[in-house]
């Protein structure tokens, strides 16, 4: 086992793993759904904030070249959708209308803020959620059907994930190692 | 906000806004019944990358001239790690040994053809369904054995690792299958 953890820990590519080992370090685990659900986005916050501050802020304007790229978001972009995205998820169940985007989004720091704020948004969006509002039908950010606060705060962790995984191959096609896989 | 929706829905690299929008039918009523269309969702998106691409390209991982790429998994690695460890954690939710030999975290030497490797993933993701299907609001918040370290975690908690973890390599596959030439079937239009 002893093993395992040393593979998971110096895996490269193991993000997701080292979240769950994080849980060893943890003095006790939560216990309420809920509060599983905000440690797992404490997780993703500390890997996507991580990955957007490791890369340089020249890079910022990166996207790949050699394959089939046409269309996909630069390193920029990705850190706005994933903020924007979170920040309409965090909206979406607190019935409110997503915090405004913010009016300068061009330097790092900038960019790096308004996910940090999103996240932030997130956080206060979960401590929100009880066993009575949780699975109450609410209109849906997309679509047409209804969905539940609590189905939105399971996509609000999980998706990310598919952007950290991206983010990851962004930042060693610049020579950088993600914080994460270290 | 409405075009910030439209560019979700058609940004190239966004997955799960689809898998939102998929649900056709009344919302899941209980942590267990999201938990498990929400593994649907990920499995679609991940199996679905896997079959896109060439069993030639099975062994493919970008070269170290590519970028700090050493020691990174190959695309077919990829899919056995996320297979295996969705079996690790859902056997620990469900209190049994995986019903196959998993071989640790990146699962078993003798699967290696681009079929197997798929096979393998979708079994996984089946024996996941069952786990997300077991567990209850009594007994979802109880702790059970971690398959990762000494530590006692909650079936929830597991499940939740169960949505998240393919979606992390998920990111990283469709990268792969662009530098192959690849559009992820889940972003082409």
């Amino acid at each position: 086992m002893k093993q395992l953890q040393a593979v998971l820990l110096a895996s490269a590519l193991a993000f997701g793993c080292t979240s769950a080992l994080a849980q060893d370090k943890a003095p006790a685990p939560p216990t309420t759904v809920v509060a599983t659900l905000d440690n797992e986005l404490s997780h993703l916050e500390k890997g996507l904030v991580g990955l957007a501050e490791a890369m340089p802020e020249d890079k910022y304007s990166f996207k790949p070249t050699q394959g089939k790229f046409d269309g996909v978001l630069d390193f920029a972009g990705q850190v706005k959708h994933l903020a924007g995205g979170i920040a309409m998820y965090a909206g979406a169940i607190q019935g409110e209308k997503p915090a405004a985007e913010p009016a300068s989004l061009k330097t790092k720091a900038e960019l790096v803020q308004y996910l940090k704020d999103s996240l932030g948004s997130a956080h206060k969006a979960l401590a929100g959620l009880n066993d009575q509002n949780m699975f109450t039908p609410i209109p849906p950010p997309f679509g047409k059907n209804p969905t539940t606060r609590f189905a939105l705060a399971v996509a609000m962790v999980s998706h990310p994930n598919d952007h950290y995984g991206q983010m990851v191959e962004y930042l060693r096609m610049n020579g950088v190692v993600p914080p994460g896989s270290k | 906000m409405k075009k910030l929706a439209i560019a979700l829905v058609i940004a190239a690299c966004c997955c799960c806004t689809g898998a939102v929008i998929a649900q056709d039918k009344a919302p899941a009523k209980t942590v267990s019944e999201v938990y498990d269309r929400m593994t649907s969702n990920a499995e679609g998106e991940f199996i679905g990358a896997a079959e896109a691409m060439p069993e030639e390209k099975y062994t493919f991982a970008p070269s170290t001239s590519m970028g700090e790429f050493k020691g990174v998994r190959t695309f077919g690695q990829q899919v056995k790690h996320v297979a295996a460890v969705n079996y690790m954690l859902a056997s620990a939710i469900l209190g049994e040994k995986p019903p196959v030999e998993l071989g640790g975290e990146n699962g078993p030497d003798n699967i290696k053809s681009k079929a197997e490797i798929v096979k393998f993933a979708k079994d996984s993701f089946e024996y996941a369904h069952k786990a997300m299907k077991s567990f209850t609001d009594q007994n979802g918040m109880e702790l059970v054995q971690s398959p990762f370290g000494p530590n006692k975690t909650s079936r929830t908690s597991l499940a939740m690792f169960i949505i998240a973890h393919p979606f992390d390599h998920y990111g990283q596959m469709v990268e792969y299958l662009r530098m192959n030439g690849i559009v992820p079937p889940a972003s082409r239009q």
